[in-house]
This record gives structure tokens, sequence and C-alpha cells, in this order.
């Protein structure tokens, strides 16, 4: 074995870093169970505001007023728990319980006048050391000026453009009298050459300055202001064109329709020039020749005509691939006139043939309606035409107006850059500047504590004015700067200043909440006093049949549940927290105690008057202990019985059947939840303590889980030698008898250990609680700790932790207590007792 | 007194027998086909067990056996059947319940239109100053007075009663007899109004309520909770052929109104096949047309024409649950997902926790280091603590995105931003790895240590003679050695996380879901935590059909890779002795 020292520092330091991560969520879950503040809202992630009175709500819950008013009432009316009592003993509870109100009242005045003669002492402790105060004061702010005049001496002075340009902007405006101009006066001198001593040689100064400013800068504001007009204009222009685009295209599509109706109208005229067709050509083929010949001029010229107005609207329509059918109509018309015209024209002898006269006429006939037909057709087409070439041409506009408008934002985006680039470059000078007006305000605020005699308003006033200055420092520096180390001090030099603020709004605070609790505790005990003397009358009547209620209670609720919610605790809250801030940040440490008291008191104020849900914990870890208990001894009792034949006899199945038993059980338990919710129903309608939402039918459902314990015990009874068996059955025992006498005492280790894994196991369970359980009392500790955590509000952290750290603490012992074991069952399936 | 045992344990097994054969057919008649066939197979085992001597060794497995069949065989069996099935929010009746539910349960009537309310007024006897819940009721109608008893239940499903029925009767010369008692009314003439009270048997039946009358407001509770909602809501009540239930009005207010079921059983007739066959349909009175039927629901055509669901059922689909993860769009893609999801973080899950469960095992391995027991101690906590806390405590108190630990200290601490723990579908997945590798690492460490402990000392001895490294004689003497036994339980480790519901369900509840799916699915979610969703918790109804048919592909993967696991761990051989 070779000798390893040299590494056992680190190996150390490392275990002990591993260990402080992995435990950290569970020291996490302790020192939260104590806190008295909301841990969620908390700055600090440990507090020192501790409190036990989380795990006092759990275990021992204390009956406060509303509960007291709530049982007095129930008592007067005979309500459920209090509807059987007898006579005397209503009147004894009602004694009682008007007695510990009484307590609580009394109680409750100590706490006010604790709290009311501590603040008092602070004012006084302020006021007599008011100079320490001062003292404290003058030192933050004296660092806070140093802090400033070393990160002026870091910052290079800048030259005197970017200067002139940083003081411009930030005198602009501001007149002789003011503080910034003050502060900057060496530097304005400096800048133009001439000291500068009224309002008119600052406003000359200011004017040089301004065109620096305007040469810098203004011009690329200019620049920018012109270039955003002109888009605006162009991108007005476009949408009026967009508009008239919307608009022409509604019309095409109107004269598309139009053109469209007229389809059919083609169509029957088409076919009718079809028939004539045809019947020219059967005229021509006519063989009876007439001896007047007809007078066919007219036709021939109508032919002309038409066929001519035909062809010029078939260029026309055939342009537009969308029209095309109607373009195959119009030339399917002309082409049937075509043919006529042909026939007419080439046979001279047609105008002999008899029937030639009839024809004629039909046609003459037809030619007007072919005339309108063609006509509008024409016109439509025209129209479209139109249409469409405005169409292209706003489109064409368009186009080159957005070309124009990206050109000018390309513009306009180069401006905007060069223009960020130039103020980077003089924010440095700002930052100089603003630092060297900071240092002044620290200044003259160093200079102003001197007027500060005695710790009154004015004097609050002017303290809390300091503070704020610096926080507003802080925050437009970091707005302006973004955050860095120096800000970052000053941040906290601030925050050291901050008492004033919370100290103001404490002492407001408790003075009105005193006052208004006083009056109310006062009332409170005047109510009382009368119902003292009206309950007797009531409980008459109460146990006469007659349903009542006192009104004085009544009051009394209100009292408890509006006003002094309303006027007392709302600011006995806020006090409280600011009780709990100043603890660190008042500058004289003596008083830090008396703050503590104040939080303290007010705490159990609240805790006194404050309406609080009631919990059923201790009943939840007494269900969860019958369940988990009765569970686990059954489930033992029952596999313990199993094993032993798999362990000791030969059968059928003996060789798989455990293992078939694991495999079975492998089976999602999820899904088996609605097969033993059906079932637990209906057993419930017959048996009510075994179904749903109750712990017997809970119990019954943990029950299955049997094989894998069968597959311990067994490896268990394996190791037992079975000579001592033999041995009693030949002086007589029989099998069961061998069982029960000889090896189940030599398995108890086994049986134990499986005992408290069972209980274990079930004492965390929760998704089957989950479904059958319904009713808040008969949950399962397991499953109240759920709900504490996703109820209808934000997680009460205090209470939730406080009771997962009662659960888990016996189950963490029990189970360290056992690894061992646990372990040693699980590598081998048998354990060596 | 062993004659006595064994008369008293035979008259114990006559009576068992009884009691069995009794339950099987009570639950055969109400439809619970599954359970009755477990129950009576149970029986017929447990009897051959006991009258069969060969059978011994079986009587020990008796109770075993019961709990076995009840709460894990039915349990199964019931899934493989539900998820052939349709089973699920709106399919949650037998057929036959579905067309009895909408024949006679008293929500499926209509009061036609034009129709009066009646008058009434029900009297009940007083105890003292209070009222009890012994009444009867009377109505007026076209200046006749009839007198009705309390209703009596009518129709049951299971223990939830799904009407009552009451007869009335005309009131002659103020008397009216009923189921064979005589009701005197007190005075006689009168109207509703006038009558002070009804005499029966020695029982005095005096005003309770009626909706007009002003001095019986102060009862107005007490009827409402101890006559309406218990008596009168799903009663019918018979004048002749005429049944009148109570119903809120237009004005708002509660009275008897005529009404008429809105659906009757039909014949349909058709030809199918050149036969006429003849059909039951059901038949809507107030529109006369037929129900259509279609997968597993009946539907309705309202004013305009549409179609509306009445009521469903559940019915058998074959396997179109199955073919449904691959054939729907929807459904496939998320199921992929979950379904890769689920192996790597078993995978994960397992890689983690042995990684640094080993590791921690080497170095505490040493005999020589001080205060190993405490260590060990301090770091198997985090496996003693009950899961479901370390759980919650993780989720609200270390990854809650607002106020948790994490976010709010130790990453700014860090200097980094605070990160979306539960909105990002991959922070997700890392802290719920984080808190089931801190779970679960524990349990390596303990698990290696007693490996490591198994393997002698003289081993490393020889090896580190031959020259051998400290790499080296890990490699080659311990991780082999170690496989051996620790094999089996990694195999375990992956099973147990491929299945580990409770750390995701209570971590992330599934996850950020996932968009564009029709089920509730999260990109956390495991095949179980989907299942449980799908089951239990189905935003637009829970479909048990489908969640049973995942889980038994769940089953089979799972019970592949544990049969796998027994046979390599040759775990078969160690129980053939």
């Amino acid at each position: 074995m070779m000798v390893r020292k040299k590494n056992r520092w680190l190996t150390y330091a490392l275990l002990t870093l591993l260990v402080v991560v992995v435990l950290f969520p569970i020291v996490w879950v302790v020192s939260t169970s104590f806190r008295r503040d909301e841990a969620a809202f908390s700055p600090k992630l440990f507090s020192s505001r501790l409190t036990l009175q989380h795990y006092k709500d759990l275990v021992v819950p204390e009956k406060n007023l509303p509960v007291l008013i709530q049982e007095m009432q129930n008592l007067v009316s005979r309500v459920e728990p209090f509807d059987n009592v007898s006579r005397e003993k209503a009147d004894r509870l009602i004694e009682d319980r008007i007695r510990r109100f009484e307590n609580y009242l009394a109680e409750t005045k100590n706490l006010l006048e604790d709290v009311n003669a501590r603040n008092s002492k602070i004012e006084e402790t302020l006021s007599q050391r008011f100079s320490d105060v001062l003292s404290y004061t003058k030192d933050v702010l004296e660092e806070a000026k140093k802090l400033t005049q070393e990160q002026m001496d870091k910052t290079p002075l800048p030259d005197s453009q970017r200067i002139a340009v940083a003081l411009y902007e930030i005198l602009k405006g501001k007149n002789f009298r003011s503080a910034e101009f003050q502060a900057l006066k060496d530097v304005i001198e400096k800048v133009v050459g001439y000291s500068v001593e009224n309002q008119d040689t600052l406003n000359d100064a200011l004017s040089e300055l301004g065109l620096v400013y305007e040469k810098e800068v203004g011009t690329f504001m200019k620049e920018i202001e012109k270039l955003e007009g002109e888009i605006e204009t162009l991108q007005r222009e476009i949408a009026v064109l967009e508009k008239q685009k919307e608009t022409l295209e509604k019309e095409i599509l109107e004269k598309q329709k139009v053109l469209e109706v007229l389809k059919p109208d083609i169509d029957s005229v088409s076919e009718v020039l079809v028939k004539l067709k045809d019947m020219v050509h059967s005229v021509r083929n006519s063989k009876v020749e007439t001896a007047f010949p007809y007078e066919d001029s007219k036709l021939k010229s109508s032919l002309e005509k038409l066929l001519s107005e035909l062809n010029t609207l078939y260029n026309k329509i055939s342009a537009f691939s969308d029209l095309s059918d109607l373009s195959e109509k119009i030339f399917a018309m002309k082409s049937s006139l075509e043919e006529i015209n042909n026939v007419v024209s080439e046979d001279g002898d047609i105008s002999k043939k008899a029937l030639y006269g009839s024809f004629v006429q039909s046609f003459e006939e037809t030619v007007p309606i072919v005339e309108g037909i063609v006509e509008k057709v024409s016109d439509g087409i025209d129209d479209f035409v139109q249409k469409i070439k405005d169409l292209k041409d706003i489109e064409n506009e368009i186009v080159v107006l957005t070309a124009k408008l990206d050109g000018l934002e390309k513009s306009l985006n180069n401006v905007r850059s060069s223009l960020s680039e130039k103020e980077k470059e003089i924010s440095s000078a700002k930052m100089y500047l603003d630092l060297k007006i900071f240092n002044h305000q620290i200044q003259s605020r160093i200079d102003s504590l001197e007027d500060m005699k005695s710790f009154n308003s004015a004097a609050q006033m002017k303290l809390l004015s300091i503070y704020k200055t610096l926080k507003d420092f802080v925050s437009s520096y970091v707005s302006e700067y973004g955050g860095d180390d120096f800000i970052g001090k000053i941040r906290k030099l601030a925050a050291k200043l901050s008492w004033i603020e919370d100290y103001r709004d404490l002492n407001r605070r408790v003075e009105t909440g005193y006052k208004n609790a006083v009056e109310i505790v006062e009332k409170a005990q005047n109510i009382l006093d009368d119902f003292k003397g009206s309950y007797s009358n009531l409980l008459d009547l109460s146990f006469k049949g007659l349903y009542v209620s006192s009104e004085h209670l009544e009051m009394l609720y209100d009292l408890v549940k509006m006003n002094f919610v309303q006027e007392v605790l709302t600011n006995t809250a806020v006090a409280s927290r600011k009780a709990g801030t100043l603890m660190d940040t008042i500058p004289l440490k003596e008083l830090k105690s008396d703050l503590k008291k104040i939080d303290g008191d007010l705490y159990r104020l609240a805790q006194i008057w404050e309406q609080k849900t009631k919990h059923y914990f201790l009943r939840w870890v007494m269900n969860s202990v019958i369940v988990a208990g009765l569970v686990s001894l059954i489930t033992t009792a029952v596999c313990a019985l199993a094993a032993y034949p798999f362990s000791r006899m030969r059968f059928w199945g003996r060789q798989y059947g455990i293992m078939a038993l694991l495999l079975i059980q492998m089976f999602p338990a999820i899904m088996y939840m609605v097969a033993i919710y059906g079932l637990l129903k209906l057993i419930g309608q017959f048996l009510p303590f075994l179904g749903l939402d109750s712990l017997g039918g809970l119990i019954f459902a943990y029950l299955g889980n049997i094989a894998y314990n069968m597959y311990l015990i067994k490896g268990f009874y394996d190791t037992i030698p079975s000579s001592l068996e033999e041995a009693a059955m030949i002086d007589g025992a029989t099998r069961f008898q061998t069982f029960y006498k000889i090896v189940v005492p030599l398995a108890l280790p086994i049986l134990t250990v499986i005992v408290i894994l069972t209980f274990i196991g079930t004492f965390n369970e929760f998704v089957l609680a989950r479904i059958i359980l319904q009713d808040v009392k008969n949950y399962t500790y397991a499953l109240g700790l759920w709900t504490f955590s996703t109820g209808a509000y934000e997680t009460e952290w205090g209470l939730f932790t406080a009771a997962a750290l009662l659960g888990m603490t016996p189950m963490v012992i029990l189970f360290l207590s056992l690894q061992k074991y646990i372990v040693g069952g699980l590598t081998k399936g048998s354990v060596k007792g | 007194m062993k004659g006595l045992l064994k008369i008293f344990l035979i008259l114990f097994l006559a009576v068992f027998n009884a009691g069995m054969v009794w339950a099987g057919i009570f639950l055969f008649q109400n439809s619970y086909y599954e359970l009755g066939i477990v129950l009576l197979t149970l029986l017929v085992l447990i009897d051959y067990f006991i009258f069969n001597p060969k059978a011994y060794p079986y009587r020990y497995t008796i109770p075993a056996l019961i709990l076995l069949f009840v709460l894990v065989l039915y349990p199964i069996y019931f899934t493989v059947k539900v998820a052939f099935t349709n089973y699920g929010t709106g399919h949650l009746m037998t057929k036959q319940e579905a067309i009895e539910r909408i024949l006679f349960d008293p929500n499926y009537t209509y009061v036609p239109e034009n129709a009066e309310p009646v008058e009434y007024m029900v009297f009940s006897v007083f105890d003292g100053l209070n009222p009890t819940e012994d009444f009867v009721v009377l109505f007026e109608k076209d200046g006749n007075i009839y007198i009705a008893e309390r209703p009596v239940v009518a129709k049951r499903s299971g223990k939830e009663v799904l009407l009552r029925e009451s007869t009335l009767f005309p009131v002659k010369d103020g008397t009216a007899e009923v189921n064979g008692k005589v009701y005197e009314i007190v005075p006689w003439p009168a109207s509703i109004k006038e009558v002070n009270a009804v005499y029966s048997d020695g029982k005095i039946y005096k005003p309770l309520y009626s909706p007009e009358e002003v001095s019986l407001k102060r009862y107005e509770p007490f009827f409402k909770v101890n006559v309406v909602q218990k008596y009168l809501n799903r009663a019918e009540f018979w004048l002749e052929d005429q049944s009148y239930m109570f119903r809120i009005g237009e004005n708002g207010e509660w009275n008897f109104y005529p009404v008429k079921r809105l659906y009757s059983l039909s014949f349909e007739e058709s030809l199918e096949n050149g036969r006429i066959t003849t059909k039951l349909v059901v038949k809507n009175n107030l529109t006369g047309r037929h129900l259509v039927e279609r997968e597993g629901a009946f539907y309705d055509y309202d004013e305009n024409g549409r179609e509306f669901f009445v009521i469903g059922y559940m019915e058998y689909i074959g396997f179109k649950n199955f073919s449904r993860i691959f054939t729907d769009p929807k459904i496939a893609g998320p199921f992929f997902k979950v379904f890769t999801w689920t192996f790597t973080w078993a995978a994960l899950s397992v890689l983690f926790t042995f990684a640094i469960g080993l590791s921690l095992a080497l170095v505490l391995n040493d005999k020589t280091l001080k205060g190993k027991n405490v260590y060990r101690t301090l770091l198997i906590i985090p496996w003693a603590v009950p899961a479901f806390i370390s759980v919650l405590v993780w989720r609200n108190g270390m990854f809650n995105e607002t106020y948790g630990i994490l976010n709010r200290f130790v990453l700014p601490f860090l200097g980094l931003d605070p990160v979306k723990w539960f909105n990002d579908p991959f922070w997700a997945k890392v802290a719920v790895l984080t808190v089931n590798t801190w779970l679960g690492f524990p349990y390596m460490m303990a698990v290696s240590l007693g490996a490591l402990q198994s393997i002698p000392e003289e081993l490393y001895e020889a090896a580190a003679i031959d020259g051998a490294g400290k790499w080296r004689r890990f490699w080659t003497i311990t991780f082999p050695l170690l496989m051996t036994t620790v094999a089996p339980l990694l195999v375990g480790s992956f099973a147990f996380n491929f299945n580990n519901f409770v750390n995701i369900y209570l971590l992330t509840g599934g996850g950020p879901a996932m968009a564009g799916t029709t089920t509730p699915v999260g990109h956390t979610d495991i095949l179980i935590s989907y299942v449980y969703k799908l089951a239990f918790e189905g935003g637009r109804g829970q479909d048990f059909g489908f969640a049973s048919a995942i889980s038994i592909i769940i089953f089979f993967l799972v019970g592949g890779i544990s049969f796998v696991n027994f046979k390599l761990s040759g775990a078969f051989e160690e129980v053939s002795e």
C-alpha cells in the first residue's frame, strides 16, 4: 500500500464542500422554518428575526380572538360542535371564553404600551445622541466625497470641444443661482476664457457654448428631423397610392363580373350564328331556285361590318390571358360569320336559291342582336383595359416611392449611428461633469449638517433629503452610464443612510397603529361587558328552540376582522418590517434590541388578532401513523406466510413464481388507480369504513405490495437451515407449527426491516392518497404537506418547512439507523443477523 | 378441541363460499363483470387449495393471493380491458345505462309551452318549533285539491337515486285515502292557503312552505335544504297520466310544472340484404327525430339543425387506442418525444447517480480517512429524506423562478442571469435531472461501498507488486468485480427511474407544456406522468382508454428490461434449490 499523505487536505476540503452543497437544501428548510419574516420576499438568505410560531401553529394551535368569538357564537346559537351541551356547561364554557378574551385584551394592552414606550425611547435616544447621528452621517458623506474625488481623478480630462457640448447640455436653461452652475463655475470659466459673475455673462457664455453644441451635435439633430419629416411625407403618399390601388382592384373585379354576366348572352348568340351558318350551307346545297333573286347587298355590307367589328374586338380581347374563354367565344362567333361570308360571297348563285330569302331575313333579324352584344362587350373591354393600365401605373409609382423610402431610411440610420457615436464620446465628458456636480452637492450637504442642532422634524426632513440625493444620483448614474464599481460603492453608502426613511415610516406607523388599537381595545371591552350581561338571556332563548345569535358578538367579530385589521394590523405589519430592516441600518447600535423587541411585540399582536386557517397537522400525522403501521404489519405478515412454501416446499410454479410476481408488479401502479377507485366506490356503498375517503379504504389499497417483500423474505428463509424444522417434525410438530414456532422467530431481523421499510414507504406515499382521500380531516401527512405548497395562496414557507421538518426528522432518524440492513438486503437479498 | 376447531373452520368456509358466490352474482347483476370473474376465480382457487391435500403448499399463499387478485390482477385485467374501449369523460356508462339515463333521468324532461305552474303548499310534522322531514304536499289545480305523500325511490343507479315518485290523490269532502292511510284537511272546504292543518294517523301536519306565503318565509332554508334537495329535486308527482316536477320557472321561482319526457324508445325499420330488420332507436319526443348513434355517443339536433352531444357510453373500439399513437399526428409527435425523453432521463439518471456515488464510495472506502462514517452518514441524508418533501423543497425553495434561492442568491453571486427553470424546456430538464441525481446518488454510494468492501485486499496488493498503477488497478480489478454485484441494481434503477412518477410530477408537473397538442403533454413528461395526466387530468376530459393503452406499452417495456435483467443476473438460478 502506498502512503498517500499529501492529498489529504484536499480530500477533506472537497468532501466538506460537497457535504455543504448537498445538505444546503436541508439547512435551508431548517432555517426557513424559524423565520418570522416572509422568506419569499426577504432579501436576506438567513434572517435574525426568528420565531417558533410556525411550530406552535402546527402542533399546539392557540385559540386566538377570532376563534374565541366564533366559539362563543356557536355556543349561543347551539351550533356544532356545541349543539348538545347542557345549559350549565354552556354557561361555564362561555365564561371561560370571556375570561380568555379579557386576558388577550390585557396582553394586547401590555404589548401596545411596550411598543409605544420603546418607540418613544428610540426617539429620545436619537435626540440625545443626535451629535453621534450627525457625525455618522458626516462620515458617510465624507467617504462618498472621497470616492467621487478619486473617480474624478481617474477620469481623464476631456478635450474642450467635448466639455463645451456637455456643459451646454447640462446648463442649458439653468440660471445663475442654480446648484449645477455653482458646481461647474470654474469649468465653464476655463472653457470660455472669462469669468462669469452674473446672469448676463452666463447667457453669453451659454450662447458661445451653444454654437459649439450646434456644430457638434445640433446639425445631426436637425438632419434627423428633416429626414424623419421626409420619410413621413413619403409614407403618407404611398398610403394614398395604396388606397387608390385598392379601389382600382375592386373596380377591375367588378368589370370582370360584368363580362361574366355577358357570357350566357354571347353563348346564345353564338348558337344562333352556328344555326345560321348551317342554314346557309343547306341553302347553298338546295336545288330549288326562285325566279326573283333576293337582294342581299345590305346583307353583305352588314356582314362585312360585323366581321370587322368582331375582328377588332377579338384582337382587343386576345391580348388578355384572363379573358381567354371570352376570346374563344368571340372567335367562334367570328368563324361562324366568316364562313357565312365566304359562302355568300363566293357563291354567286346562292341568291337564286329559293330559301335564300328566309335566310337573309333571319340574318337581318340577328344583326342588331349581335351588334348589341359586340357593343356591350367592346365597352366593357375598353373600360377593363383602361383600368388595368391605371393599375400598372400605380404599382410602378409605388415601387419607385418605396425605393426612395428605403434610401431615406438608410440615410436616417447612418445619421443616427453617427449621432450615437458622438454622444458616446460626449458622455465621458458628461460623466466628469456629473461627478463634479455630485461632489459639490455632497459638500453643500456636509455644510448643512452644521446647522442641524436637534432631532426635530426639520432635521429629519433634511436627513431624508440627503439620503434621497445619494439615491437619485445612483439611479440616474446607472441609467446613463451603467453599473460599475464606483457606483456600487456609492450605492452601499446610500444604503447606510436609508435608515432615516425607514425610521420615519416606523414612527408614523407605530403612532397611528397604537392610537387606533387603543380605541379598538376600549370598544371591544365595552362590547364584551355588554355581552356579559346579555348572554344569559340569549342562552335561555336558545335552549327553548329558537335560533339566536348575539349582536354583540357580531360587532366584536367585525371589530376584530375588519376594523382591527384595517386600522391597526396594516400599520403594524409595515412597522414590523421596518423595524426588522432598521435593526441593521440604524446608526446607534444600542437601539437594536429595542427594535427587535418592537418587532417581536407587533408580531405577537398580529398572532392574537389575526384569523388563521385551521390546520389539522397533528391529525394528519396520526392518520399517517395509523395507516402506515397497519399496512406494514399486515403486509409483512401476509408476505412472511406466503414466502414460506417458496423456500421450503416443492410445488408447481415454485421456480418462477416469485419472479413472475415481480414482473407482474412492474405494471405502472398509476393505472391501478382507476380500477381501485371504482372498487373502493363500490365497496364504500356497503361498508363505508372501507370506501372512498376513508382510512380503511386507503389501508386496503396499500396492501398490494407483495412481490418484492416476498422476494426478500424468501431469500432470508433460504439462509435458515431446514434441519431445525426437520428435527422438529420428527418430534411430531406439523409443518405449520415449525413455521410459526421456529422459522418466524429466526426471521425476525428481516421481518423487522420489512416492517420498517414498508412503514417508511407508506408514510411517504401520496399519489394514491390524493385520489382516495377527499375530506381534509382524513388526509395523511404526505398529502397534507403537499396541499401546503400548492394551495390557493402563495406558499407559506414558514409553515411548510416547519411541517416538513417535523415529519421528516423521525423518518430520517429511522432510516439512518437501519441503513446497514437496508443496503445489505439490497445487495444480497439476505441479511446476516 | 381439535375437532371443534375443524368444525368451526368448515362452517367458516361454508359461510365464506356462500358469501363470495352471492357477491359474485351481485357484481354480475350490476355489470361489474371483471370484478365478478376475479372473485369467482379466486374462490375456486381457494377451495381447491383447501380441499386438495396435494395443494398444501399453496395454502400458505391464500391471504397473499386474495390481496394479489383483488389489488393487482383485477386492476391489470381491468386496465387491459379498458385499453380497448373509449372509457373516459363522456363515456363512463355502458350503453344500457346511458339509454336508461336519458329515458328516465328527470334532467331529460321538458316543460311544454304555456304550461302553468301548479299552486302547492308543503305541510310537515313539527317538533316543537322546528319542522321535520315528515311531510306531505298539497296541490291546487283547477279548483281541486290533491294530496301526495313524500316521494319514494323509484330508480337507483348504485347508490345514486335517479328518480323518486309519488302519486297525487284528490281530496273529496276534506278527506283523502292514500296508500291505506286517511288524511283529513282542516278546515274544509278551503283553498290551499286557508288550510290550517292536515291530520293523519295521529300526526298533525302544519304549513311549512309555499312560494307566496310570507308568513312561512323563515322556513325557507329548511325547506330548501331538507325537503327540496333531498326529496323534491328528482321527484315526479303523478296525477293521472301527467307527471309534475319541481322546476325553476321564468320568474325565478321554484314551482311544480307539468313535464314530459324528452326521449323515448322507438322502432326503426330498414332494408338490409333484402330483409326487413327492426332496430331500437331513441326518439326525441318534441321534434320526433331519432337520435344519431355515433362513436360511442348519442347526438340530437338543436333548433338550427346542428348536432349536439346528448350522452356518451363506453364501447369497444378495438386497437384504435394503440393505432392512435402512430396515426394521429398530434399525438404521435408528442408521444415519441416523451418516449425518447423517458429513456434519456432514466439513462442519464443512472449514469449521474452512479458516477457520483461510485466516486464518493471510492474516496470513502479508505480505512485511514478520518471521520469517514460521519461523511457517509451526512451524505446519505438526501436518500433518507422522504422524496416528496425533498422535491417540494427543491421546487419551491430552490428553483422557484422569482423567489428561489438559486435565482435570487446563487446565480447573481456567480454573476449569471436568472434562469427560467420551469418555463424553458431545456432548463426544466436540467432541473429535474439535478434533483434526481441529488436524491439518488446516496443509494449508489451506499451500494458501491458495500460492494467495494467485498473485494479482497490481496488482489490489489498483488497487482501493485506487479507494477499496476492506480487507474489500471481500478479498471481491471475494481470495476469488473463491482459490476457483477451492482449491475442488476443499475438495471433496477433504470427501471425505477423509467417509472419515476413522483419526482417529475411534483417538480415540474410534466414541464413546460408542448404547444399544439390535443393531450396534456409537457417537455419533461415521462411516459408514466403522461399516462397519469391523460387519465386524471385531461383538460378536455379524461381518457382512461388511451391511458390504459399506454400503460400496457410501459408495462411491456419495463417488464422486458427487468426480465432481461433477471436472466442476466442469474436470479432464476437462485430460486431453484
